[in-house]
């Protein structure tokens, strides 16, 4: 440094300029200067610089990896929604299907069903009434069987009280002359 | 040992020699003893009716007759000629019977027929009607 300062101030005594000294500015010094800033320049561009844009580069690829894999991810995540929505879509309507299938199965089951108990309610009642026609049948016959019965004791108690030895004359006279 | 003597030989020689006129109440003791002898007791009541069949194809017929009330003289005659119209019989001989049973009417049996006036026979057959 002793030899940039010591240079500046040869350079000045020289007297080669007139504007820079009006300023205040040694031309020696600001040379010195630029060229040190050159080589600080030089050296950040070789040593510093590579490092700092490497990190930066790294930096910049790994957030852009990031942004990727959240693309890819957010991608995914949107087919992965598109491919929920269609199974529960496929879902619903399948579902949907099942329902359906099931109630027509149930309706057709019920109208089975009723058919059968209709059926069977009817051979039921047909039988109750063909049980109950058989029970009339059966009544009326014992009904008229025991009136016959009744009518046959009936008159052979009155007629074993009634005939008397003329009468009994008469009526044998009448069958025998009637079956001449 | 008597020789066995079938029921139609029976009959015949009995109807025969009582036409003849050998006693009933004789004829009634051989066929007794001989019946007794045979041990054919229990083949009375078919030498009986084989003997009423013999009486009737002699033109005598024994009617049974049974009523439930004494038979009147008229009624008597009726029967026997009804029997007499029915079987053509040259005689009918009536054997009568009180039956109280019968209620009325009569009951006519003669040998392969039978004739049922009878009350009793008429509310048998209203009995009969029952299903």
């Amino acid at each position: 440094m002793e030899y940039v300062t010591l240079f500046a101030e040869t350079g000045a005594s020289t007297g080669s300029g007139g504007i820079f000294e009006a300023l205040g500015i040694d031309l020696t010094t600001l040379v010195l200067q630029i060229i040190a800033f050159l080589i600080l320049v030089a050296l950040l561009g070789k040593f510093v610089y590579p490092v700092l844009i490497k990190a930066v580069d790294d930096r910049q690829k790994k957030i852009d990896e990031s942004v990727e894999a959240a693309d890819t991810a957010k991608q995914k995540a949107e087919e992965a929604d598109k491919k929920i929505e269609a199974l529960l879509h496929s879902a619903r309507k399948e579902a949907g299907e099942i329902v359906a299938t099931a109630r027509e199965q149930a309706t057709v089951t019920v109208d089975e069903a009723e058919k059968k108990a209709r059926q069977k309610a009817d051979h039921i009642v047909s039988e109750a009434h063909a049980e109950i026609e058989k029970d009339i049948a059966s009544a009326k016959k014992q009904l008229y069987n025991e009136t016959i019965d009744l009518v046959a004791a009936a008159t052979e108690k009155v007629v074993g009280k009634q005939v008397s030895a003329t009468v009994d004359d008469t009526l044998i006279k009448d069958s025998v002359r009637n079956s001449a | 040992m008597p020789v066995r003597i079938s029921r139609r030989k029976l009959s015949e020689q009995y109807v025969s020699r009582l036409l003849l006129g050998v006693s009933k109440a004789q004829l009634d003791n051989e066929l007794a003893g001989y019946l007794l002898e045979m041990r054919r007791t229990h083949e009375l009541r078919l030498i009986v009716r084989d003997i009423e069949q013999q009486f009737a194809d002699s033109g005598i017929v024994i009617a049974r007759v049974q009523t439930a009330h004494e038979l009147s003289d008229a009624s008597r005659q009726d029967i026997e000629r009804f029997v007499k119209d029915h079987v053509e019989a040259k005689t009918v001989q009536l054997e009568t019977s009180i039956e109280p049973n019968l209620l009325g009417g009569v009951k006519v049996s003669v040998p392969g027929r039978e004739y049922d006036a009878s009350l009793r026979r008429k509310l048998h057959s209203l009995t009969t009607l029952k299903v």
